[in-house]
């Protein structure tokens, strides 16, 4: 894989997903898409298994350093890294698996993925910092509505996906993925 | 003899183990963590920043009059006289209070100067109720800071995280807002002239309802029959900085009654949206302290 595609493509997803997200929201419900998601599945479909462990950690890992976590009750916030790249993680992992029962260049394959990977994604972020908050500080407080909303996000990442799927599918070639760079058995 | 390097399978179970241990650390041991993420906002903010603004294209917040217009000019200086008055009525009934401590023992603290910087929106968290601005650290932006809008004097939020460059304003309308209770006054049509007047104004304390207004869910029925639809809110809040004394929070957009006839609950919606704005004005003290 073509690491400095992957590093500029992460750049404009966090650009995306910071600069856009509040348009992009579901009235006044924080439900919205991640556009780091979609990249991070997008990885995963295409990429070897290392390459997209590693890339689902470092799309994981920008998640938990953009979005900061308030200690409740409290003006605190926190840098919590591990809950979405963990997520992601195990998001990634499902997709590898799935990603052979898939027509990988169809958008609705990534559609698809997004949404499993992405509630995948929240269900052990929500877990983590719900763990966390038994025993350290407490960052959310509705816990089923807060579980709620990232599922919600989840479904619309996976909509979402569907648009911007087609723009990065025409990008596929950049990311040199093996499946694009490795040529089929050649009589010599 | 040549050593082996971990295998990839070694360091991704590594990393999974790291990442579960520092997930779960108290603050105390991962408050250096968040040093991390001010470089990552320096270098998002080129490709956020110009999307977060078509985004508050997309999604205005406010409705600024055109500066090129009699009347939005008029409008702008009516507004920044009214802000000016009430200000001044509010530190007359803050210093004759502090005349009164001053008798009795209380040592004299300083007043804070105000430093005016205009940020760009640079991004937005709607999970976390913030947006983020460009301006930080190396422009003077202390936590404590309040954002306001461009227009109308409309109260956005407060600084909670100071980046290099960047700032975190935590949304005035944002449930999570701590202290979420706000002291504020609604101020009729005719401003008060004198400070007994703005003493003698109804007051309410308004939280933040979740769905962008802010909601006085009680309110004694004597006070709201002083209060109409359509009357703008202030803040009257001693816990806040004192840069953000007499901010709009609203206008008062609903009087309903509640079972209890003795109660009313009052409904104030902000004129502008704080989070789809395209910058504000950050009120920065200038001497630090800008504390709660």
């Amino acid at each position: 894989m073509n690491w400095i595609a992957f590093a500029i493509a992460a750049w404009v997803a966090c650009g995306l997903e910071y600069g856009l997200k509040d348009a992009f929201r579901l009235g006044q419900t924080p439900v919205a898409p991640s556009f780091l998601l979609i990249l991070g599945v997008f990885v995963c479909l295409w990429a070897s298994p290392q390459a997209l462990m590693a890339a689902c950690l470092v799309v994981g890992l920008l998640l938990d350093f953009l979005y900061l976590q308030q200690v409740q009750g409290t003006e605190r916030w926190l840098t919590v890294p591990g809950p979405h790249a963990l997520g992601l993680l195990l998001g990634g992992y499902a997709v590898l698996n799935m990603r052979g029962l898939m027509f990988r260049r169809n958008a609705l394959a990534l559609a698809f993925l997004c949404l499993v990977a992405g509630a995948l994604m929240h269900i052990v972020a929500w877990a983590l910092l719900y763990l966390r908050g038994v025993w350290g500080e407490p960052v959310f407080g509705g816990v089923a509505g807060e579980l709620g909303y990232r599922l919600g996000s989840a479904v619309y990442t996976g909509v979402v996906a569907l648009v911007v799927g087609l723009i990065l599918s025409v990008m596929r070639p950049i990311f040199g993925f093996p499946a694009d760079t490795k040529r089929g058995f050649k009589m010599p | 003899m040549k050593r082996r390097s971990p295998s990839p399978r070694t360091l991704l179970a590594a990393s999974i183990v790291a990442l579960l241990v520092i997930s779960q650390l108290p603050e105390r041991f991962i408050g250096w963590v968040g040093w991390f993420r001010s470089p990552l906002m320096t270098i998002i903010a080129p490709a956020s920043a110009p999307l977060s603004r078509l985004s508050s294209g997309l999604r205005p917040g406010e409705h600024l009059p055109r500066p090129d217009t009699p009347e939005g000019e008029l409008e702008r200086q009516r507004d920044e006289m009214a802000l000016h008055l009430l200000r001044a009525e509010a530190r007359i009934l803050e210093l004759e209070e502090l005349i009164r401590d001053i008798q009795g023992g209380v040592p004299y603290q300083r007043a804070v100067g105000v430093l005016r910087v205009e940020a760009m929106r640079a991004g937005s968290s709607p999970a976390a109720g913030t947006i983020e601005v460009a301006r930080g650290r190396t422009h003077g932006v202390v936590e404590g800071s309040v954002a306001v809008s461009r227009s109308g004097q409309q109260l956005v939020g407060i600084v909670t995280s100071v980046g290099a460059s960047t700032s975190t304003v935590h949304l005035v309308t944002d449930r999570r807002l701590f202290p979420n209770l706000l002291e504020a006054v609604a101020i009729p049509e005719v401003a008060p002239t004198t400070a007994e007047q703005l003493a003698a104004l109804p007051r309410m304390q308004l939280r933040p309802a979740g769905n962008g207004t802010l909601v006085s869910p009680e309110v004694g029925v004597n006070q709201a029959q002083r209060m109409q639809v359509g009357q703008r809110v202030r803040l009257d809040d001693n816990t806040w900085p004192s840069a953000a004394a007499m901010l709009v929070l609203g206008r008062i957009t609903s009087i309903e009654p509640l079972d209890d006839p003795l109660f009313r609950r009052i409904i104030v919606t902000p004129e502008v949206d704080p989070s789809g704005l395209r910058s504000v004005i950050l009120f920065i003290p200038s001497e630090g302290g800008g504390g709660r």
